[in-house]
């Protein structure tokens, strides 16, 4: 498992070639990637706080409790903090696995605990001014179904 | 952990505000997530922050 989170962009193509590059005998890898979203058309920064110490505990625990629930043979979870830019990649998260559908219900597993359950926030900053982006019920609720 | 939020509620009108609505509220203990009937027992870090907007 690898779990990281930093201030500075990734290279994206970089990170799923060497992820996939270090399995063995995995017939799959599923990545996805977050980027910034532009909703109210004026956004000059998206900043991500988190809480430095338990951010990677919660991280680790979620792909922890992926593994014991699907046969994945590793994952990786990567997350950044600080100001973003709109369209800039805020995260990515990578699963291996055997067989695809492994992989692919690990990542969404992975992404919809993180949403919710690892300690992120998100500011948007507008020529308006700023504001907390709400946590939203379908978030939520997407973990009842797992 | 109850008797923590009563306590800050009563000491400061800012955290009464803070504390209104629990259900509007996340806690860790030692940095887990909890919740707030956990023990504070031999507890050395709690942390109240709202709900979380990751991914």
């Amino acid at each position: 498992m690898d779990i990281r989170v930093q201030q500075e962009p990734f290279d994206l193509g970089a990170e799923a070639n060497a992820f996939a590059a270090r399995q063995s005998g995995m017939g799959a890898v599923v990545t996805f990637t977050g980027i910034v979203r532009d909703v109210s058309g004026s956004l000059d920064a998206m900043e991500i706080e988190h809480y430095p110490g338990m951010t990677e505990r919660a991280l680790a625990k979620i792909a922890e409790e992926a593994a014991s629930r699907w046969q994945i043979g590793d994952a990786l979870i990567l997350h950044r903090y600080g100001r973003l830019a709109a369209d800039e990649t805020i995260m990515m998260v990578a699963t291996a696995a055997r067989h695809r559908a492994d992989a692919f219900q690990a990542a969404e597993f992975l992404m919809d605990y993180l949403k919710s359950r690892a300690p992120f926030w998100k500011k948007e900053v507008t020529g308006a001014g700023e504001g907390w982006v709400a946590a939203r019920d379908e978030d939520e609720d997407a973990l009842s179904r797992w | 952990m109850r008797d923590l939020v009563e306590e800050l509620r009563a000491r400061e009108e800012r955290y009464a505000a803070a504390f209104a609505d629990l259900s509007a509220l996340r806690v860790a203990v030692d940095q887990e997530l909890a919740d707030f009937d956990a023990p504070l027992v031999g507890v050395r870090e709690v942390a109240f922050f709202p709900p979380m907007t990751g991914g």
